[in-house]
């Protein structure tokens, strides 16, 4: 007890920290993963290869990730948020693609007939009917990124991975827990708040309403 | 008016949809297109407000060559009801009806008014439905907000791909005479998709029956059915034609005169319209306990009477030939 009064402000600490280190590569894989996955969904024919490529990023190794990352960005913030860009990109950017893909047929051909054209339907329609597979990307990828962002503790960029290596470097289990708990909370509470922010994003699905 | 002019329509891999089909729509008519699955009847009216392309032949929309025209505004300025209903799931049934208004820039309270004025037209009250999302209406439900989001921007033309395709038979009647009698109030030009020959002929004042890609014969429902100008044609109405023809020739030419002060009449009384069918006589003659009913026109005008005697003897005729 004396233990946890003592480290809590490093705890809170860490933890802004963590969330910034997750926020901004979620944010950053959003914005360009959405759009990118959009465009795919209109040129069939490079899909498959951006979608390879994401895949094989998503395959390297997190701590080869970061050794690639160090000699080009040097140790610090900057390398951890490319190297969690990269991770978060490959969830979002194909949940955006099959999503749209997988939007029904007949309501697409109900906008087409009604007049919308491609960017209304794109707007009014296939994004918001893709909300929630959109949307399911962004969770993995943040339960995906809160995960890395513990390797952050060792190239310098802070966050709860710092008392996790201290831990293990003192042999000292109750550090490495002060750490590994709260980011395993903070995984769980930003997957509960995503869904939230999923349910309020996409009205009318079935079983929805009470 | 719609023209169709010797159009042709060929999908990739050699598949001939519409062959080099000819056809006219005139203003105010119900057409109605028959066949069997797969003949192309689909594909003919995405022709018409082109979310498929001409391969070949021409299409006039009042005298206008439809390629001339913006797409878009060309299918905003069609109502259509598509295949399989086709809701946005996402949007509330007010919404789904205010699409094509929303798209062609009206306010939003012109928007809401016309919706709730389309749910009532269409039987549905707007206070309980118009919150409601697609996934929370039965198919019935569904259908009348696809006619009614059809009808929302008045559109002179309106399009239905077999708007009660996936309905049960009751619901499905009950639909066709709640729903047709209102566009031709609306004096609407309807082009209307089936595979039910009944439906067919009960909602079209033309019918042009289709196989193949090509129209084989058009014509009011009763001319085709009586006089087929060929073997495909005859074939496809011979299992049901007795009854088509109950349901086709009209009472009109039966009408007797008859003092209408000698007609017992309370609210209960059944009686017939002369473009009721021979069926509906026999229907209003069950319920009625005087051998005879009266007709009335549109306006309620008294023309005379049909009677059990006309009925039996006209019965018997069908039987015969
Ligand atoms: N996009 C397409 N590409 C290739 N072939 C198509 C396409 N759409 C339709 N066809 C073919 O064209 C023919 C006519 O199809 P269409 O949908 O017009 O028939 P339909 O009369 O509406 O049938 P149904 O009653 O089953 O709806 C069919 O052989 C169908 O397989
Ligand atoms: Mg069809």
């Amino acid at each position: 007890m004396e233990f946890l009064i003592q480290i809590y402000p490093e705890i809170l600490d860490r933890t802004v920290e963590h969330l910034y280190l997750t926020a901004v590569p979620i944010g950053a894989a959003a914005l360009t993963g959405i759009p990118v996955g959009v465009i795919l969904t209109r040129k069939i024919f490079i899909s498959g290869k951006v979608l390879g490529a994401a895949s094989v990023i998503q395959t390297i190794p997190s701590l080869a990730m970061i050794g690639f990352m160090i000699p080009l960005f040097g140790i610090g913030v900057p390398a951890a948020l490319v190297a969690l860009y990269l991770y978060s990109l490959l969830p979002i950017l194909r949940n955006t693609f099959t999503g749209i893909n997988g939007v029904d047929k007949a309501v697409i051909e109900a906008g087409r007939g009604m007049g919308m054209t491609d960017h209304q339907l794109l707007m009014k329609v296939q994004l918001p009917l893709a909300v929630p597979v959109i949307m399911a990307g962004i969770r993995t990828a943040t339960v995906i990124v809160v995960g890395i962002a513990t390797l952050a503790g060792i190239m310098g960029a802070g966050g709860l991975g710092n008392l996790i290596f201290q831990g293990i470097a003192m042999v000292n289990s109750d550090l490495i827990l002060a750490g590994a708990i709260p980011a395993a909370m903070l995984a769980l509470a930003l997957d509960f708040l995503l869904g939230k922010a999923e349910r309020l994003l996409s009205p009318g699905r079935k079983g929805d309403k009470e | 008016m719609i023209l169709l002019d010797h159009v042709t329509k060929k999908y990739p891999g050699d598949v001939t949809a519409v062959d080099d089909l000819s056809l006219e729509i005139k203003e105010g008519e119900t057409f109605v297109l028959v066949g069997t699955s797969g003949c192309g009847k689909t594909t003919t009216m995405k022709l018409i407000n082109r979310l498929v392309d001409l391969t070949s032949g021409t299409i006039k929309l009042d005298g206008r060559d439809i390629t001339s025209m913006d797409s878009y505004s060309l299918r905003r300025s069609l109502g259509y009801v598509i295949q399989n209903v086709g809701l946005f799931p996402h949007f509330t049934v007010e919404r789904n009806v205010g699409v094509v208004p929303e798209l062609i820039g009206w306010d939003k309270t012109k928007i809401h008014t016309r919706a709730s004025e389309l749910l009532t037209m269409v039987g549905l009250s707007p206070e309980e439905f118009a919150v409601r999302y697609p996934g929370e209406l039965s198919g019935g439900q569904q259908q009348r907000v696809g006619v009614a989001r059809a009808l929302a921007a008045d559109p002179d033309v309106i399009l239905m791909d077999e708007p009660f395709g996936a309905l049960d038979p009751i619901t499905r009647e009950t639909l066709q005479s709640e729903l047709s009698p209102l566009w031709n109030e609306l004096d609407k030009t309807v082009v209307f998709i089936t595979h039910d020959i009944f439906e067919a002929v009960k909602i079209g004042d033309r019918i042009g029956v289709m196989d193949n890609g090509k129209i084989l014969q058009t014509g009011r429902p009763a001319d085709v059915i009586k006089q087929p100008e060929n073997e495909t044609v005859s074939s496809f109405f011979a299992q049901h034609r007795f009854q088509l023809e109950l349901l086709t020739t009209r009472i009109e030419p039966l009408v007797e005169a008859f003092d209408e002060s000698r007609i017992k009449r309370d609210k209960n009384t059944p009686w017939l319209h002369p473009h009721d069918g021979l069926i509906d006589a026999m229907d209003a003659l069950k319920i009625s306990d005087d051998q005879k009913v009266p007709v009335y026109d549109s306006k309620k005008r008294y023309l005379g009477i049909i009677s059990h005697e006309t009925v039996t003897r006209e019965i018997l005729n069908l039987i015969e030939q």
